[in-house]
């Protein structure tokens, strides 16, 4: 990868995050609009253990200039990352700032949810100098999603036991969906989730299908031959199960543009590199 | 045989990695593992290891649960949207925590694992105390969740009803309600 190919990169990965993490400001789901949540939870996670008694999060939760101040150093240093895509140290607070953001966040909703994950690992690899590291690093973020689809798969079907029960996917369905359903009577989701209620098979199909798609992902693990392919996977299941499951993972796709090619990267160039350097186009050569 | 496998390894991701840059090498390495490692371990000890969402049997019940938030004397919390799930997540989840919790903290399953293992590690005592959450803390619910309201519907909260409601599905799939249960009022200001 050159250096015009690293800044499509780090723009397309900074540019979507500030997409979802404004997304989250709307929600009020950043720290400035949180207030002071006196709930939380750390479970058996030892991370979480040092974090909650650093006091960090308290007193982040606490003074409510000093949330407003991190919510603008983190969405300064996004903007920053992105316009100064090559600047390592700009990026390693953007991703300092993700990180202690994510690890709040999760904190305080009592609930160690996975979306996040993606948002916690994503930048690790453009902290890596020179580009031959780093386009290995990044190659390793390809692995990573591969891997940690696989390790869902495997989740389902070897250490949970969620894959061998037929109703699972009419389950979830009901369990996510039951407020929707009892507070929007008439709507046209409602008829077409109705309508899956009345078909349940289809439900319970989809569901297996989606946990078989995940354990196709392996396949990224041996070869690169059908990652444009791949590349859908993710999409296909986290679209899906935001629509039939309420459940919005789609913020874990951020690890999935590990997926895209030097050509795709090529071709985005002309919208994205804008204030490039000029490229060292034979290094790409080395990896590939 | 083992030249065939060096070779394999030679011109695997990781083995490139380890000709270019022997310390990422070994952060890499060592990350794999680790996921791998605590996956199969089924151990959760940092927040971006273990992926096991979903991965339990939810058996079907005869009815469903969820919790309906009313303010202002009948108007109701109604976040439709998927893509609203970080702000749902606020509203639900601490106050699901909050009722399981007023019904009777003594079974927290964390508490009480942690109650054991202090037993065992009474040095760490001064470590755990803030793991865990107080009484205080949990008074402090209430007060919380009508001014996360206030943030969410953009204008005062003069007065918050929690109902927890049971529903079951009939045969065209339309919700009915079986119960209803008032878990938490806050009354309207003096």
């Amino acid at each position: 990868m050159n250096d015009r190919q690293r800044i499509v990169l780090t723009r397309l990965v900074t540019g979507s995050l500030l997409f979802l993490l404004t997304l989250r400001l709307l929600e009020h789901a950043t720290l400035s609009g949180l207030g002071t949540p006196p709930l939380f939870t750390v479970d058996l996670d030892l991370t979480y253990w040092i974090y909650k008694d650093s006091g960090v999060p308290d007193w982040l939760m606490q003074h409510h200039a000093a949330a407003v101040t991190f919510d603008i150093c983190l969405f300064g240093s996004g903007l920053l990352a992105f316009f100064f895509p090559l600047r390592r140290a700009v990026i390693l607070v953007f991703a300092l700032l993700l990180f202690l953001y994510s690890m709040t966040f999760l904190l305080f909703v009592v609930d160690h949810m996975g979306q996040l994950n993606g948002f916690m690992l994503v930048l690790l690899p453009f902290l890596v100098a020179g580009n031959v590291r780093f386009t290995l690093a990044w190659e390793g973020m390809r692995y990573l999603t591969c891997l940690i689809y696989f390790l869902a798969f495997c989740w389902k079907t070897m250490w949970g036991d969620s894959f061998y029960y037929l109703h699972q996917g009419v389950s979830t369905f009901k369990y996510n969906l039951v407020d929707y359903l009892s507070l929007n009577p008439g709507t046209t989701m409602t008829a077409v989730y109705e309508w899956f209620l009345r078909h349940p098979w289809l439900l319970n199909t989809g569901e297996k299908s989606l946990v078989l798609v995940e354990g196709i992902m392996v396949v990224g693990l041996f070869t690169k031959r059908y990652d444009r392919w791949l590349i859908w996977g993710p999409v296909l299941i986290h679209g899906l199960t935001y629509f039939f499951s309420d459940v919005f993972y789609i913020e874990l796709l951020v690890i999935d543009l590990s997926f895209l090619s030097i050509a795709t990267l090529d071709r985005l160039a002309p919208f994205l590199s804008f204030g490039a350097a000029p490229g060292r186009i034979k290094k790409e050569n080395i990896l590939r | 045989m083992i030249a065939f496998f060096t070779k394999i390894l030679g011109r695997s991701w990781l083995g490139r990695v380890y000709k270019v840059d022997k310390p990422l090498f070994l952060v890499l390495a060592l990350f794999f593992a680790a996921t791998i490692g605590f996956n199969v371990l089924k151990l959760q000890t940092t927040p971006f290891f273990v992926w096991h969402m979903y991965s339990a049997k939810m058996p079907e019940t005869a009815t469903y649960p969820y919790f309906q938030i009313t303010y202002n004397h009948g108007r109701v919390v109604n976040l439709q949207h998927t893509w609203n799930e970080p702000q749902k997540s606020y509203l639900y989840m601490p106050l699901s925590r909050y009722v399981y919790d007023k019904a009777g903290a003594d079974t927290d399953p964390f508490r009480l694992y942690l109650e054991t293992w202090l037993k065992k590690h009474p040095r760490f005592a001064g470590l755990t105390r803030d793991l865990t959450i107080t009484q205080h803390e949990l008074d402090s619910y209430p007060a919380w969740l009508r001014s996360y309201l206030s943030t969410v519907t953009g204008g005062p909260i003069d007065e918050v009803t929690v109902l927890q409601k049971k529903v079951s599905f009939d045969a065209s799939g339309a919700p009915v309600e079986v119960s209803s249960d008032t878990v938490l009022h806050l009354p309207p200001y003096e």
